[in-house]
């Protein structure tokens, strides 16, 4: 039975990769229009904007609701079991535990990004509360070598600053002195010490020069599971950009963790670099004050035309449903009454009821916030079924459009291939053939 | 009689010593207690067992949906309520959607049907095919309850409902309904519709149920009424 169970849970959890957020159905782009490019670039007065603090204990209580601690450590509640635990799961899926089971080879192309999670532990002590906060209502891409996975949740701004004030309250640690940031610092002299220590051998700073690095990064691959043995050393995958630190982090903090990483936070993965009081001085005023080169505006892709074959279901689930969607849109019935965070609620998402698992359940729509029932097909006030307009707003969250009207979709994952779009439009504007 | 029990002793040994022997030797054991029992692995064969017969009835199939649920599940009529076992609950909406699309009539699996119920539950006779819809409603409905914004479920309980006269307005009722909210689920249910607007001498409702029956079925003779599968004639 507790075997029957994880293998519901895998079919409930592993999808593919990615980061969440909402879209606008109006906006969703016609039938052959242009790409369209779409600054991502955080507004500065989002990011500066200085929260005022919320409420430690609601922000605990937030936590526990939210489920963090399914993916996060570090979150000061205790750990979920491995059945609910999606990284700890994943982790044995990778390391061989599920290998006798037919699919694990598939699996693990599915679960390689959630193996590796960034703990929690001391986050509200070395970030800015406001980039906290604004992260929770916005998630999006950090890690280069991590395929972000981080879901963009039901949280209003209160909430977020809830518990970014709950994790700012834990575990305060005494070894974390912060040292006076005397100075300014000289960011040519920090850039040169940072080739020195080659920190490029994890990190990327994107925007200017590639840092030195023992052994060089290679390209961006598109998951995980395809990149490089390297780059698959959590150390590397946990790495962040280092362009978001002005963002992150606020400079007297940013010295203290360059002098001593671990005192800060316990289970951090970044060496001591041994670095003086003046070179974390200099190693700062670079990561804060260094020109960066705009970032390449992500795009929106164009649509493409419905297809003029037939298209039934068996397909669009093989490509689409199936390896994608039924992860979060499961049968109850298959997985001990858990239909996944889209169906039977999870992750602070109340109950949907959207079931992807079947032809007839695919066809029985979604529940709204009255508990009332409608079609996964209506159209949107452009015409758009609302499932294809879901799939479109994905797009348009990772290129910074959320729209609040539709949660774009696979939530947390990268947005479907316009090719799968199409697929699943073509179904629709069939008449959704079995 | 002296002498049986001669020769039944060794023979008691013996078994006893092979018993002992199978325990001892089994391949994996696990310590409880400071007592060795042989570890068993149970497995459900039901979890493939309905997911296939799950498949049958999607794809028209019913008869062979219906028998592997009896297979499984000998006593499932015995049922009255949904359970505690999601895959008797499974099974019985199988077997209750097959029965219903069948017409009741499953004499064609009467050979597996256990004795008791070989007489009703075969749909021998008009009465039999028409106790077998009504126990198909009964256990949609019982499954319902337990499981109340399930549209699957009410549009496949609206369907078997379509074949009972008594129960055949509430049947239009609620699938007109889901209609409106381009939410009937199964291209089995539009033809359902689409015979009772037919009933009620809505032409053109009927055209349109039907139109969407054969839009959403893989093979559309099944809007037509013959809805015999591969292998199921």
């Amino acid at each position: 039975m507790r075997h029957l169970f994880l293998f519901a849970l895998l079919l409930l959890l592993g999808c593919r990769d990615r980061a969440p957020s909402r879209s606008d159905e109006a906006a969703i782009p016609a039938s052959g229009e242009r790409a369209t490019a779409v600054s991502a670039a955080p507004t500065p007065e989002a990011v500066t904007a200085d929260e005022p603090p919320g409420d430690a204990g609601r922000g605990r209580e937030l936590v526990a609701q939210y489920e963090c601690r399914r993916c996060h450590e570090g979150t000061g509640l205790a750990a979920e079991p491995l059945t609910r635990h999606c990284v700890s799961c994943h982790t044995k899926v990778m390391a061989g535990g599920f290998d006798e089971r037919p699919k694990a080879a598939e699996w693990k192309q599915h679960v390689a990004h959630l193996s590796v999670v960034p703990s929690l532990h001391a986050a509200g002590r070395r970030f800015d509360r406001g980039w906290l906060v604004r992260y929770l209502l916005e998630p999006h891409d950090l890690r280069p070598a991590l395929t972000q996975a981080m879901p963009r949740l039901p949280l209003s701004r209160e909430q977020a600053r809830d518990i970014a004030t709950y994790l700012a309250s834990l575990g305060p640690d005494e070894r974390a002195a912060q040292p006076e940031a005397s100075g300014e610092g000289n960011p040519e002299r920090g850039r040169a010490v940072m080739d020195a220590m080659q920190c490029g051998s994890c990190h990327r700073m994107t925007g200017v020069k590639p840092l030195a690095a023992a052994t060089p990064l290679g390209p961006e691959a598109p998951t995980t599971y395809q990149r490089s043995a390297e780059e698959k050393r959590p150390a590397v995958i946990l790495a962040p950009d280092l362009k978001y630190t002005r963002e992150r982090m606020r400079r007297e903090r940013l010295v203290a963790w360059l002098l001593d990483p671990a005192a800060m936070k316990t289970d951090t993965l970044m060496p001591k670099p041994g670095l003086t009081p003046e070179q974390a001085q200099d190693v700062a005023a670079y990561l804060l004050g260094a020109a960066l080169e705009p970032a390449p505006s992500p795009a929106v892709p164009a649509p493409l035309p419905n297809l003029d074959r037939r298209v039934p279901y068996e397909e669009v689930a093989k490509a689409v449903l199936d390896v994608t969607c039924r992860h979060c849109h499961g049968n109850p019935d298959e997985a001990i009454g858990d239909g996944g965070p889209g169906n039977t609620g999870g992750f602070g998402f109340r109950k949907r009821g959207i079931n992807f698992t079947s032809y007839e359940h695919a066809q029985g729509g979604y529940l709204d916030d009255a508990g009332k029932r409608h079609s996964l097909f209506e159209p949107m006030p452009d015409g758009t079924p609302r499932l294809v307009a879901a799939l479109w707003a994905r797009h348009r969250e990772v290129a910074g459009k959320p729209d609040p009207t539709v949660r774009g979709m696979p939530l947390g994952l990268p947005p479907l291939p316009p090719e799968q779009i199409q697929l699943v439009a073509t179904w629709v504007a069939q008449g959704r053939p079995r | 009689m002296t002498t049986h029990s001669r020769s039944s002793t060794p023979a008691l040994v013996f078994a006893l010593a092979a018993a002992l022997g199978l325990t001892m030797t089994a391949p994996r054991a696990e310590a409880c207690g400071g007592g060795w029992w042989p570890e068993v692995q149970a497995i459900d064969y039901r979890v493939q067992g309905i997911a296939s017969a799950e498949k049958d009835l999607a794809e028209g199939r019913h008869l062979a949906a219906a028998g592997k649920v009896i297979r499984m599940i000998p006593h499932i009529r015995a049922y009255s309520k949904a359970s505690s076992d999601l895959i008797v609950n499974r099974s019985l909406r199988v077997l209750a959607v097959a029965s219903a699309r069948s017409g009741g009539d499953l004499s064609k699996l009467a050979d597996e049907l256990p004795s008791d119920l070989k007489e009703s539950f075969a749909g021998m006779s008009d009465e039999a095919r028409t106790e077998n819809l009504r126990w198909s409603v009964k256990a949609l409905k019982a499954l319902r309850k337990s499981k109340k914004d399930d549209v699957t479920l009410k549009t496949e309980l609206a369907e078997a409902m379509a074949a009972l006269p008594e129960t055949k307005a509430k049947a239009r009722k609620t699938l007109e309904k889901l209609a409106r909210k381009d939410l009937i689920t199964t291209p089995e249910a539009y033809r359902a519709l689409g015979r009772l607007r037919a009933e009620a001498g809505n032409t053109d409702g009927e055209a349109h149920a039907l139109e969407r029956c054969r839009t959403m079925a893989r093979d559309a003779a099944i809007c037509d009424g013959q809805a015999a599968a591969p292998g199921e004639s």
